[in-house]
């Protein structure tokens, strides 16, 4: 039920992994509305859903069925790579096109718009660690339509005064459409009692940050009136090095894999994330190592072999 | 009753300053744009990769030609994927404003990326490999999935647009210099290296017949039949007989392999296309 009291938020993309991760937490303050072409519903479910496809032509009657004045989080996105079956042409529609469908269709009704970015708007980084004014070249589907959609958003939103915020992310763990990122097939095949290997210089340096961090920091978003373009990641690089170590089974008669072999394709990539720390001064909580201490429990598996 | 009204983007460019040309004499009132400031009455002096410029455009409108793009195949800089996304969002903005009864965009066979392959229909692989080839591909969904039902979009896939006068860049005005002035020429895989022109006359044709159709979605735009290299070169030697510098056939693997077909537009078209001997002897004709 609509309480006049609170504010309106609409999750398009919400039946996502991390949309989900959004949804209870920010129900105390605001009435929440979920707008996504997945079926969300299931029993007991509580929010307002609206159940459409924003990469197709749009019939504008369905945008009544929301209430004016919406605080919109964006955060559609497919991550698919190009294959044989025209997916370029499905992530370009699910990326951009829907992003365009929904501007032209809810420009009347936004009060503030947060969209979701990534770290590979940037491609291949030329320093280290990366701040926001860092030159946008991406290389990977992804990033190039990601960077699309910035490039779209930052002219409509002013021409149309829409409030903007981007907030381009490294990669967050602890959701299930992470269960296939490093730290977690680490963590997975730790349990399982064997080493991981994967072809990479173990020696670049990645930036992992949690969704709980993210939740958080989004509130801190939410409570703050600025707005603008936001690296955030936990604002430091760790070895993969440092990961496999840590997971390292002792127990494994296969060796942890220290390829000398050269990888010209892997780079390190780690936010600076000082221009968020002083706008709305949230500093992220959970350490990678220490999370991964606390999922493998490492005595706990060391006795039982 | 008033004249329909006709928009072409991109006037100053190569194809959009032929079809002005061309649809001046139909019975249309007429506008185009361009960035570079013109004398012409219809012209509307305008950058499409401004939002704000779009409230220079025409309050009505019946139909666009869309030609306007930032043409680099080589350069890998997110600037040309960027600027081209520009002009593609406003545009679509635009024609979701103004439901237009028929949108021509022209867009260009770099969205299938060059395979190595004979028979490229318009289901093919979208595989663009230039930040060029990339914003087609997004444009061209763009256009598709944002405008009104009422709005026919048509994605012409223009192949190697062949005009009288073609911009000294050109790999064909290259070949006519060498041969002009008696220079070495050398020549990558005379036999496996593909051109799928396309002359500007059948563009127009093209566009003209489309503006009054039924017909949207996507076609290729290219000649019946593609020349390779060496066919290309002997036709072009002909016109000199007094040639008589070194050929040198070397071995590349950076050639076009790719034979586009437009099957799709000849079972609607009723017209034949200009075969490519006509349009090199029309750029010959011109540059003497």
């Amino acid at each position: 039920m609509m309480n006049k009291m609170k504010k309106n938020l609409l999750i398009v993309g919400g039946s996502g992994s991390i949309g989900k991760s959004f949804l209870n937490k920010f129900s105390d303050e605001f009435n929440i509305f979920i707008l996504d072409k997945k079926n969300l519903k299931k029993k007991n479910f509580k929010f307002n859903l609206i159940d459409i496809d924003l990469s197709k032509n749009l019939n504008n009657d369905f945008t009544k069925k929301l209430p004016d004045n919406l605080i919109v989080i964006y955060l559609v996105g497919n991550l698919k790579n190009r294959s044989l079956e025209n997916t370029l042409v499905a992530s370009i529609n699910d990326n951009i096109t829907s992003l365009t469908n929904f501007l032209f269709s809810f420009k009347d009704k936004i009060i503030r718009l947060i969209f979701f970015s990534s770290i590979s708007v940037y491609g291949i980084p030329t320093y280290l660690p990366i701040d926001e004014n860092h030159k946008i070249n991406p290389f990977t589907d992804y990033g190039i339509q990601k960077a699309c959609c910035e490039t779209i958003l930052q002219s409509y939103c002013k021409q149309f005064k829409i409030p903007l915020t981007i907030i381009r992310l490294t990669q967050v763990y602890g959701i299930k459409s992470a269960y296939s990122s490093l730290p977690h097939v680490l963590v997975t095949n730790f349990k399982k009692g064997f080493n991981t290997s994967i072809k990479t210089d173990l020696n670049i340096q990645r930036d992992y940050i949690h969704i709980d961090d993210l939740v958080n920091f989004i509130k801190y978003v939410l409570k703050s009136k600025k707005n603008g373009t936001f690296n955030f990641g936990f604002g430091k690089g760790i070895k993969i090095l440092k990961l496999f170590k840590l997971t390292n089974n002792q127990n494994n008669k296969k060796p942890l894999q220290t390829s000398s072999k050269k990888f010209p394709n892997s780079f390190s990539q780690y936010f600076d994330i000082s221009k968020e720390l002083l706008t709305y001064g949230y500093q992220p909580t959970i350490n990678i190592e220490s999370w991964i201490k606390i999922k493998i429990n490492r005595k706990k598996y060391e006795k039982k072999t | 009753m008033s004249k329909k009204t006709l928009l072409i983007t991109g006037a100053s460019g190569l194809c959009g300053s032929y079809l002005t040309n061309f649809f001046m004499k139909k019975d249309l009132e007429l506008y185009t744009t361009s960035r570079k400031k013109s004398n012409k009455k219809y012209n509307i002096s305008c950058d499409l990769t401004d939002f704000d410029d779009l409230k220079k455009l025409p309050k009505k409108v019946d139909y666009i030609i869309h030609c306007a793009s930032v043409v680099d195949e080589i350069n890998s800089d997110f600037k040309i994927l960027e600027n081209n996304l520009k002009i593609g969002f406003n545009l679509s903005h635009y024609i979701h404003q103004k439901k237009p009864k028929c949108f021509i965009n022209l867009s260009s066979i770099s969205v299938y990326g060059y395979p190595d392959n004979r028979n490229i229909d318009e289901n093919f692989l979208m595989n663009p490999i230039s930040q060029y080839g990339y914003s087609k591909v997004i444009n061209e969904q763009l256009f598709l999935n944002t405008s009104s039902k009422n709005t026919r979009i048509l994605n012409l896939r223009l192949g190697y647009v062949l005009t009288p006068k073609i911009p000294s860049r050109y790999f064909i005005s290259r070949l006519i210099d060498m041969l002009k002035n008696n220079k070495t020429v050398t020549l990558f895989e005379p036999s496996k290296n593909f051109f799928n022109f396309i002359d500007i006359d059948d563009v127009c044709k093209s566009c003209l017949y489309f503006l009054d159709s039924k017909a949207s979605g996507s076609f290729n735009v290219v000649m019946d039949i593609q020349p390779n290299l060496q066919q290309v070169f002997d036709e072009l030697k002909t016109y000199f007989p007094n040639f008589s510098s070194k050929i040198l056939i070397k071995h590349s693997t950076q050639i076009n392999k790719c034979v586009i077909s437009n099957q799709k537009l000849k079972k609607i078209m009723k017209f034949s296309f200009t075969p490519y001997c006509n349009s090199l002897s029309k750029i010959i004709l011109n540059d003497e």
